[in-house]
């Protein structure tokens, strides 16, 4: 059951505060590489698994 | 010439608002995470790669974005390294499903237990089709 945006908002809000209780102790940064998930590859990965299963006869 | 393609915002959107209304747990593990257990247990029981945790993550979005759509994963500041280890990859879970929903990577960084590590803002971009 997809969740309201009232819903939303005030589960946005408690995790917020929550995360604002935190104290940084010797915080060390990571350096995060950005997702991106570019359709056509899906496509392409579907079409082979799709393949392999009817050589497999399902 | 061949035709173009196209997809509409409210599906790409869907599965950003997915990720959003689900996920309920954020770590930072060592490599290489598959499975959920990996991916939410500590390092140390059974097959877990967790060094530290947080299960408050937040996003923004979904947005606009060069190609597609994308969304912020809200920066994780200051969560707790319960186990020493190197950290390469962020995990998003959603636990009530037992599911591993989302990984990408960090650049490698030793954690020492005790401390506290931050993970900025990143995002996830579905990109339009080409």
């Amino acid at each position: 059951m997809p969740k309201t945006d009232e819903e939303r908002k005030a589960e946005k809000a408690r995790r917020m505060l929550e995360k604002a209780m935190r104290m940084p102790l010797n915080d060390t940064i990571l350096e995060i590489q950005n997702g991106t998930i570019e359709i056509t590859d899906l496509i392409g990965k579907i079409e082979t698994r799709v393949k392999e299963g009817l050589q497999n006869g399902r | 010439m061949a035709g173009s393609k196209l997809v509409n915002d409210l599906v790409l959107d869907a599965a950003l608002q997915y990720l959003e209304d689900n996920v309920d747990f954020l770590s930072v593990c060592e490599a290489t995470c598959t499975t959920y257990e990996h991916a939410h247990s500590n390092k140390g029981t059974a097959t877990g790669k967790v060094l530290a945790s947080s299960a408050t993550p937040t996003f923004t979005g979904p947005d606009n974005d060069t190609s597609g759509r994308k969304t912020n994963v809200d920066e994780e500041a200051s969560m707790t390294v319960d186990i020493s280890g190197n950290a390469e990859e962020i995990c998003l879970c959603d636990v009530s499903a037992t599911a591993l929903l989302y990984k990408t990577s960090c650049t490698l960084q030793a954690l020492m237990a005790g401390n506290t590590v931050t993970a900025p803002t990143w995002k996830i971009n579905i990109a339009d089709p080409s």
